[in-house]
């Protein structure tokens, strides 16, 4: 072992200007598959709050002024409905005064509250998609005391693609950058491994077994990827504090963004694992 | 110790040793000679199982090679010592070029170190040992490359052309190291097509032609 590593330190002082170039791509590399991890990770986290924000909206039909309990009732045992919550027409006009800006401009002049009461049905995360909303909305709107059932279908579509895609193309995003990755990092042990060939070749005919020839390799593998791990580390550190730091103020979207530092943190391991890997598969089968 | 039994070797189509059967026994220095090409260097290859043959059969130190898997091929090739026309020295002091044989075998460090200094005193370089290669002459590095052979205290010793790079005076003192070694019993395979080596030597001598093998005096 102790060879093992003088040999690898020593590899890597006398070939530094190409190890270190290859730190660099491999830390570069790992900054953009953090990123898309990070768009991947955001995109989750806006999924998995979407639904809790979807509901379906059941007016009533006009002069229904009294909490029709039998109704609230029956909403309830739809399946997939979670919760519900009455609005009479008083709440509701009260609540659309409060969401303009100048109420008594706007609704002063009306003689009567025009807005009828309703029922507002949260559905559990498993019903929010297309089929089960219509299947809700359908069975609302079959009892006698409902007037109209309203949805936001646009929202329903955004859940639906960010669920499709995003997801998917984020992570093979993060897939191809990876392959890329472990491609440098092949590409530099390959290109040393040309070099000491000729070395390889003494070791062998030394009577070195495979394992003694390879961790030298290994070693330079591992060293350079979790340097360019702790960079990739570093640099991520400072893009988070460029943006969500910085730009939030004129970027609101920003604000909501997450920064799973504790993910962030295996990026070293991460480094490390590829650099290995890298070099495992350059060294490839040796053969005597 | 050495034996070689109907041996046949071809590259692609061209055969490069036909038929070859012969044997050197324990502790026997033999030389190998003939013309560039003649084969000199894929025989020797086939003792440290660089090269396999195509048929035949070869039986070393008791070994028939067919039984060696390619997991056994390391450990086997520390029985045998194999000294290169170029040396074949790492970018490394003196002292670690010939260690490598023994860190190779995960000796301790103290046993690395006397024994080093105790190969390299043998081949009159111990004051060279923490030199770099490329400052030593072209006789110096093959002593290297000796020291190195030696040091695991191998069965058998090879050398391909260890004196084909060297002036005569160089080349002799070679292969007056080489008597030494044969005096404490390792058995040395020299292949060389410099006939004033061996001339007079009483060794027994093989000359390689056309993929064939024939015995003659060193005489």
């Amino acid at each position: 072992m102790s060879y093992a590593l003088s040999t690898a330190i020593s590899g890597l002082w006398r070939e530094k200007w190409i190890n270190t170039l290859c730190t660099f791509t491999i830390a570069a590399g790992l900054i953009i598959m953090s990123i898309a991890l990070l768009v991947v990770y955001n995109v989750h986290m806006v999924m998995e709050r979407m639904p809790d924000r979807f509901s379906v909206l059941v007016f009533l039909k006009d002069g229904i002024d009294k909490r029709p309990d039998d109704l609230i009732r029956n909403l309830e045992r739809i399946d997939g409905v979670k919760g519900v919550k009455y609005i009479s027409s008083d709440e509701a006009l009260s609540d659309l005064k409060a969401a303009v800006d100048d109420p008594d401009l706007v609704l002063g002049e009306l003689e009567k509250n025009p807005l009828p009461a309703s029922v507002e049905l949260r559905l559990k995360r498993e019903a929010v998609n297309d089929d089960q909303v219509i299947a809700i909305a359908k069975r609302a709107e079959a009892f006698e005391e409902v007037d109209d059932v309203h949805y936001a279908t646009s929202v329903l579509r955004v859940i639906q693609s960010l669920q499709f895609y995003a997801k998917g193309t984020g992570l093979a995003l993060v897939i191809v950058l990876g392959v890329a990755v472990l491609f440098v990092s092949y590409s530099t042990v390959k290109i040393l491994l040309y070099r000491k060939q000729d070395e390889i070749d003494t070791l062998k005919y030394l009577g070195a077994t495979k394992g003694f020839i390879r961790a030298p390799f290994l070693l330079e593998g591992a060293f350079m990827g979790c340097m360019a791990g702790i960079m990739a580390l570093s640099g991520l550190g400072l893009i988070y504090a460029a943006t969500a730091l910085e730009l939030s103020s004129s970027l609101p979207i920003l604000k909501n963004m997450e920064f799973p530092f504790a993910l962030l943190l295996s990026l070293p391991a991460a480094g490390l694992a590829i650099g290995m890997t890298g070099a495992h598969m350059a060294v490839g089968k040796i053969r005597f | 110790m050495i034996r070689f039994e109907n041996v046949h070797k071809a590259f692609d189509t061209q055969a490069v040793l036909r038929d070859l059967t012969f044997n050197v026994e324990r502790g026997e220095m033999a030389y190998i000679t003939g013309p560039s090409g003649a084969g000199k260097s894929t025989l020797l290859k086939m003792i440290f199982l660089e090269e396999w043959p195509d048929e035949g059969d070869i039986l070393i130190d008791g070994i028939h090679i067919e039984d060696i898997t390619e997991n056994d091929v390391p450990f086997f090739r520390r029985r045998i010592g194999v000294v290169f026309q170029d040396f074949r020295l790492l970018n490394r002091t003196v002292f670690e070029n010939v260690a490598l044989t023994l860190r190779i075998r995960g000796e301790r460090e103290g046993y690395i170190k006397e024994s080093v200094h105790e190969t390299l005193k043998m081949v009159s370089l111990r004051h060279k040992a923490d030199s770099y290669p490329q400052y030593l002459s072209g006789g110096e590095q093959q002593r290297v490359g000796i020291a190195r052979a030696i040091i695991g205290e191998p069965s058998v010793l090879l050398a391909d052309e260890p004196t084909a790079n060297l002036d005569p005076d160089t080349a002799a003192g070679i292969v007056r190291i080489f008597k030494e070694i044969n005096a404490r019993g390792t058995t040395i395979i020299h292949a060389t097509h410099n006939r004033d080596l061996f001339r007079g030597t009483g060794y027994r001598v093989f000359r390689l032609d056309s993929g064939h093998i024939f015995p003659e005096a060193g005489l």
